[in-house]
């Protein structure tokens, strides 16, 4: 009996001792800090994994409490309650995930894996392993995190296979192209390109990709309904551990806005630059202008200030010899010049006028075919008749209310300038007819015509014609008749053919 | 027998009076009053002298430079009459050929002194 005895005492002794060895050999092999809690003694026992995960030394007096103070504290309420239910069912495994606080006072997320023994119905040993997943569930975290930003942000994110095939599309790719993430899976990117993309930058494009770069690019894309938007995109290759190409990776950014903002900044300063370089332009011409002005005004007023100090030389050097009707013929000569003079000046202060209603206007009831009839024969007379003026009245107003003055400046303006702008031609055409309430003047000459840059200069005053430099003339014409058309608020029009010739129209208003 | 002067001046009255000044002077006087009858006149009346003006419709007293130095009778003097008194007309004036160039408004003193110079180098 006590032999017997002995024997079960010895053998539960070898037995406890190969247990307790592999026990340790297995506490050694694994990374898992294994703890052993006698739930009747309330004594823990750590392995060597404590040191390993949580920095603890090697204790063997731990109690519940000891072991319950390092658990999280908002994992502990939760670990109590399983722990109560898995007793209450008398379950012999509990897996959970909780935090245990390490010796420096961080917590490590853990996975643990309990093992119950009972007695009675009641627990009286737990075995534990605690593995360390903390690297585990920061890096899961950060997916996590990372996963909800390519997600979630406002920029469109592309990810593609080696092929250019898309894998995936976030929320941002979904609102702005109006592509549901089904129907561009498996589909080319390019889908987002048309008519207006730019090929260039595609080409660009292309290449990097081609070549494995990462690449920048703004690109002009259209969403499913045709509409247009600029992506700044930024593609980058994603390689395995091998450098071998598995996806490709696009973030693009909605530049619609900025872009539009470019173009219309760069359209204000183009806009601006041009007005400066107009006023620049205007500026340069009025000066050119005025320096025209000097030269013409010169040779204008010369020439009857010579005829006049010929005359006077010649009446002082020959006055006893001659006739007294002589005499007289060169004194009316003097005369001529000076009127002539004095009407070229009376031209240059309208020309020089700013504002044309600042004209004074007299109106008076003229019998209007008289006095244009009288104009045709003061002009062909004027102009030595080397050209006939064909005159045609078909207007059936007789009585017109109008300033005379100012009728007889502009059409003996135009139809003197139709007839010394066309040399070596012998007719003009003067027609006048009824418009709506008003009348129109239409002057035509088959002359060398108004180079079509110079049409609208023509109305600055002194400007003249580059193909007119042989003909003499003041460069006051045009504008004096502008003017004077806007006192009688007419309206007056030029057309011009080189070498064709030029037609002049003049419409003025009629009071009923 | 008495110089020929050629004028060339499409200003009617001013025509008129330098005729008038050259005839009481004793020369025998020629008047064009376009450029083109000017150059026609020139190889028709074979004068002494061109006097000339320089803007003229057509024909410019330049041309008509130009076509009396290219001609035959290119040793000819001319007188350039103009309103045109800048130094780079002067200039242009001199260097086509004119012999002088008299700036309007000029005396009749000065006029006949120029052409008395030139027929007399002549």
């Amino acid at each position: 009996m006590i032999l017997t005895s002995l024997r079960r005492s010895k053998t539960l002794k070898r037995e406890l001792q190969t247990l307790q060895t592999k026990y340790d050999l297995l506490s050694r092999a694994t990374n898992d800090a294994i703890w052993d809690w006698d739930i009747v003694n309330d004594q823990i026992t750590f392995s060597d994994g404590f040191r390993t995960i949580f920095g603890f030394e090697h204790q063997s007096d731990c109690s519940y409490n000891w072991w319950h103070e390092h658990i999280h504290p908002d994992d502990r309420e939760l670990l109590t309650t399983e722990l109560k239910n898995t007793f209450d069912n008398c379950e012999t495994s509990l897996k959970s995930l909780l935090r245990f606080r390490c010796i420096n006072g961080s917590y490590k997320h853990i996975f643990s894996r309990v093992h119950i023994s009972y007695h009675d119905s009641k627990p009286v040993r737990l075995i534990g392993a605690m593995q360390d997943i903390n690297e585990h569930i920061i890096a899961l975290q950060e997916v996590e995190k990372l996963s909800l930003v390519a997600s979630k942000t406002d920029n469109l994110v592309i990810i593609t296979d080696p092929n250019e095939s898309i894998e995936w599309v976030n929320e941002g790719f979904e609102k702005r192209t109006g592509y549901s993430f089904s129907e561009v899976v498996g589909k080319t990117p390019r889908i987002l390109q048309g008519p207006e993309t730019d090929r260039k930058t595609l080409d660009r494009i292309r290449t990097a990709i081609n070549t494995g770069q990462s690449v920048t690019e703004e690109v002009l894309n259209y969403t499913k309904d045709g509409r247009k938007f600029w992506l700044k995109l930024n593609i980058n290759p994603v390689f395995d551990d091998t450098h071998r190409l598995i996806r490709l990776l696009a973030v693009e950014t909605d530049i619609t806005e900025l872009t539009e903002y470019r173009n219309q900044l760069a359209r204000m300063v183009k806009e601006r630059t041009e007005k400066l370089e107009l006023a620049l332009e205007k500026e340069r011409h009025l000066v050119e202008s005025r320096n025209q002005f000097v030269a013409i005004a010169s040779h204008e007023f010369r020439t009857p200030l010579a005829t006049i100090s010929f005359a006077t030389n010649f009446l002082n050097d020959h006055l006893e010899k001659l006739e007294p009707a002589v005499i007289r013929g060169k004194l009316e000569k003097i005369e001529k010049q000076v009127l002539h003079m004095t009407s070229l000046l009376d031209d240059v202060i309208m020309a020089g006028r700013s504002d044309p209603h600042k004209i004074p206007v007299s109106k008076t009831k003229i019998n209007l075919p008289a006095t244009l009839q009288k104009i045709v024969e003061d002009v062909m007379q004027s102009t030595k008749n080397s050209h006939r003026i064909n005159f045609k009245f078909t207007s059936t107003i007789v009585e017109f209310d109008t300033d005379e003055k100012l009728i007889r400046n502009i059409l003996i303006n135009l139809l003197t300038n139709a007839i010394k702008f066309s040399p070596g031609k012998d007719v003009v055409d003067f027609s006048v007819c009824d418009l709506d309430n008003s009348i129109q003047f239409k002057i035509s000459d088959k002359g060398i015509g108004i180079p079509p840059e110079d049409q609208e200069k023509l109305f600055t005053a002194f400007y003249r014609a580059s193909n007119s430099k042989s003909i003499s003339g003041t460069g006051l014409g045009l504008t004096i008749v502008k003017k004077a058309v806007e006192v009688l608020n007419g309206e007056f029009s030029l057309e011009s053919k080189i070498d064709e010739g030029t037609c002049a129209c003049v419409v003025l208003p009629v009071k009923e | 027998m008495s110089k020929h002067i050629l004028v060339i001046e499409d200003t009617e009255d001013l025509g008129e009076m330098i005729y008038d000044i050259l005839s009481m002077s004793g020369y025998k006087v020629t008047w064009a009053k376009d450029g083109n009858s000017g150059i026609d006149l020139f190889f028709k009346v074979d004068p002494d002298l061109v006097l000339t003006d320089l803007i003229m419709p057509q024909v410019s007293g330049l041309d008509i430079t130009k076509a009396i130095r290219s001609s035959a009778k290119s040793t000819v003097p001319v007188v350039i009459l103009t309103a045109r008194v800048s130094p780079e007309d002067q200039a242009l004036g001199l260097a086509t050929g004119a012999n002088s160039y008299l700036k309007k408004p000029c005396s009749s003193t000065l006029l006949i002194k120029t052409i008395k110079s030139l027929i007399d180098q002549s």
